[in-house]
């Protein structure tokens, strides 16, 4: 029931802390790998719940995943995260730290997924119609998916545009057998 | 020419919805991240507007319903196998609460608590509008009493604990004591109805039985041809623990869609002690506080909520079309008089109707059927126990000549037990206390019915007005079967329209009484010994 509360609570707290001391920068990358590593190998978590690994190696596989000269700022919070029994807080702890950072930055993180490479004016076009239109400054990361066949998939801050030619299909097919029920 | 080639996208429904989605309020989509994977739980970060209840959408199709909201992520329950579902899948919000596709066209088929065919009859046809799984319940001045009888088909029921249009009555007793088939008694009675053109629509909801069981049960269904005005909504053991949870909600909500339009439904939830246990399941994987036997406190307001959506509406249209939280698809088909009876069902243990959720339940309905393990033992089959059922306001729709011939039968039959009960210590009895003993004897062997073979009124006050008036004296104990099926079937032939007709309508007189006593004594004396 506290999941929500607890994890927040802590990230607000590292967030403080890295700002006091100056290091909220290098925090966010180091947060920022740690949650892609969570993404990427669905092991970690499992050796963060494992009883039979020692904490030590726990932290040491945490501190690898987010580099490997990590500040002392998200080493102690590890520590203290640990000492408090709050490990499998962490994804979303890191996830809401990310939150945080980019709201008290006026920063929103983008992704464009597309079927062929995007050229570099285009992206530059999108950032700026984009930053106009929010007023926040935009991080954009891009992809590509030939898997979409077409189109784009635009995934702003919680909000995703799925304009993909895949997509598209989907729905034709659909309203297809809908008015086919219906018929 | 080539200009005018119609082009697969141009029928006027796809070009009608293409329009729509190009509302970018609605192409944009509010999406969130699956952090954790649980059984038939996920937990997802991002969708900070998602509402409770509302239906996600994962990006393979597999749906979900939001149950906790928290600080940053939000817990949710799967409505399908939790193995398609994998951490870091995108989960998408619908704007759409969970509902079920409801319509006549659901009448006669198996659907899953989605709403989706499972009989293999292909796709759901006809119009079907929307439901919401939950939904407030009618407020108080949308409603009006119980005062039509809602027929089971059974003797002991109909006579002593008479249930009414928009009532809610439990039916509670150990496995095995026949339970399911008061209530598919009940469903098969209705076919009376059905023909006359004024139909009760049945909504069976199968909550965490087996397949094969719930299979057996529609195929009697069929065979007595009750599937025309019934829906079977299953979820069977196998199921994910949150689709047995909303089972009933989607059966309430079926229910609902013809209590609004003016029709009356008869919901049946078998049974509730099964969706307790799968809500007890997702609430402790949801992480949230268990109270007592590990249910989650809210356990009571679960059934509470779920059987207040049984009643009686309002006659009047325009009143009716007020009625609170309708659903935006229902407010132009609005009409007043309908009604939802719900039927719940709990499975007691060892006959413990003290346990948490008996008492609830118990507290909840309008009354309970209380069916006897040990009666089920000695043949008085259903196995009711008078004594302990009760039916708080099924009293107001009993037929006029049901109350008149029935009225005496629950005392003479609790005279009896406690008559009997003296008896057995042996000596020498009074003709009093004989006759007495006598009767209640009878009496109990009249009420004695083979399942699936519900009876109408007017056969009910006929052989029930022969035992509350004596006239089985002559006739010994084990040749009372035979004469009651002599008796009405002696009715049929000769008196259907002067004896059968008026008393169906609850119209009693002399006269009528009169030839049910000639007719009664010249059947008895065929008995005679």
């Amino acid at each position: 029931m506290n999941q929500g509360i607890i994890s927040r609570r802590y990230a607000s707290a590292l967030w403080m802390y890295a700002q006091k001391n100056g290091q909220e920068d290098r925090v966010y990358v180091e947060v920022k790998r740690l949650c892609r590593g969570f993404s990427k190998y669905e092991a970690l978590k499992r050796v963060l719940s494992n009883r039979m690994v020692p904490q030590e190696d726990k932290i040491e596989v945490i501190t690898l995943v987010a580099g490997e000269n990590v500040s002392h700022v998200f080493s102690n919070f590890i520590r203290l995260l640990f000492a408090n029994k709050r490990e499998k807080f962490l994804r979303i702890i890191c996830l809401s730290f990310e939150t945080i950072y980019l709201k008290e930055n006026k920063i929103l993180s983008a992704n464009l997924v597309t079927a062929v490479p995007v050229e570099k004016d285009m992206e530059r076009r999108f950032i700026q119609s984009l930053e106009k239109r929010t007023g926040y400054s935009i991080w954009l990361t891009t992809q590509v998916n030939p898997k979409i066949a077409g189109g784009y998939v635009i995934m702003v801050d919680t909000y995703r545009l799925d304009a993909s030619v895949v997509t598209k299909l989907k729905r034709i097919e659909k309203s297809l057998l809908e008015t086919a029920i219906n018929f | 020419m080539t200009t005018e080639k119609i082009k697969v996208s141009e029928i006027p429904d796809i070009i009608y919805k293409t329009l729509e989605a190009l509302d970018p309020e609605k192409t944009l989509e509010e999406v969130g991240t699956i952090v954790q994977v649980s059984d038939g739980v996920v937990r997802i970060y991002g969708l900070t507007h998602a509402a409770s209840n509302e239906l996600l959408e994962c990006d393979n199709g597999i749906k979900a319903v939001v149950m906790n909201l928290e600080e940053d992520n939000v817990g949710a329950v799967l409505l399908g196998p939790t193995d398609m579902v994998r951490e870091n899948d995108v989960v998408k919000r619908t704007g759409r609460i969970a509902s079920i596709m409801a319509g006549e066209g659901l009448l006669g088929r198996v659907i899953n608590p989605l709403g989706e065919p499972i009989d293999g009859a292909g796709p759901i046809t006809g119009t079907c509008v929307p439901m919401p799984l939950e939904r407030k319940a009618p407020g108080v001045i949308f409603r009006q009493p119980v005062n039509v009888p809602m027929q089971t088909g059974i003797k002991a029921i109909d006579a002593m604990i008479p249930v009414g249009r928009g009532q809610r009555e439990l039916i509670i007793g150990d496995r095995q004591t026949g339970k399911t088939s008061i209530a598919i008694d009940t469903i098969i009675n209705q076919r009376r109805n059905f023909e006359e053109g004024n139909p009760v629509y049945c909504i069976y909801v199968a909550i965490g039985q087996k397949a094969s069981t719930v299979a057996s049960l529609v195929n009697t269904l069929r065979e007595k041809g009750a599937m025309d005005y019934t829906i079977v909504v299953m979820a069977t053991s196998s199921d994910p623990a949150a689709v047995q949870y909303f089972a009933p909600f989607a059966g309430a909500a079926v229910g609902e869609y013809f209590r609004d339009t003016g029709r009356h439904a008869l919901v049946i939830y078998d049974d509730l002690s099964k969706q307790a246990v799968a809500y007890r399941e997702v609430s402790l994987i949801l992480h949230r506080p268990s109270g007592r036997e590990a249910y989650p406190g809210d356990i009571f307001y679960l059934h509470s909520r779920l059987l207040e959506r049984a009643a009686k509406i309002i006659e009047q249209d325009e009143v009716a079309a007020q009625m609170n939280d309708l659903p935006e698809s229902l407010k132009d088909k609005v009409k007043g008089g309908g009604s939802l009876t719900a039927l719940p069902i709990i499975e007691t243990q060892a006959g413990d109707i003290s346990a948490y959720i008996p008492t609830n339940v118990i507290s909840i309905t309008d009354g309970q059927i209380f069916l006897d393990t040990e009666l089920f033992h000695q043949g008085n089959r259903p196995a009711i126990n008078i004594g302990i059922s009760v039916s708080r306001v099924g009293g107001n729709a009993q037929v006029k000549a049901m109350k008149k011939v029935a009225g005496t039968l629950k005392i003479d039959l609790a005279q009896y037990r406690e008559l009997e009960a003296f008896t057995r210590f042996g000596g020498d009895m009074d003709p009093v206390t004989a006759q007495t003993i006598d009767k209640g004897r009878k009496n109990t062997r009249l009420l004695i019915q083979l399942p699936y073979h519900p009876m109408s009124t007017g056969e009910q006050i006929a052989i029930l007005y022969c035992g509350t008036h004596g006239l089985l004296k002559d006739v010994p104990l084990h040749k009372i079967s035979e004469f009651e099926s002599g008796f009405l079937s002696t009715l049929r032939s000769i008196h259907a329209a002067d004896v059968l007709a008026p008393l169906e309508k609850g119209e009693i007189n002399k006269e009528i009484e009169k030839t049910i006593r000639e007719t009664a004594a010249s059947v008895a004396r065929q008995f005679e010994e």
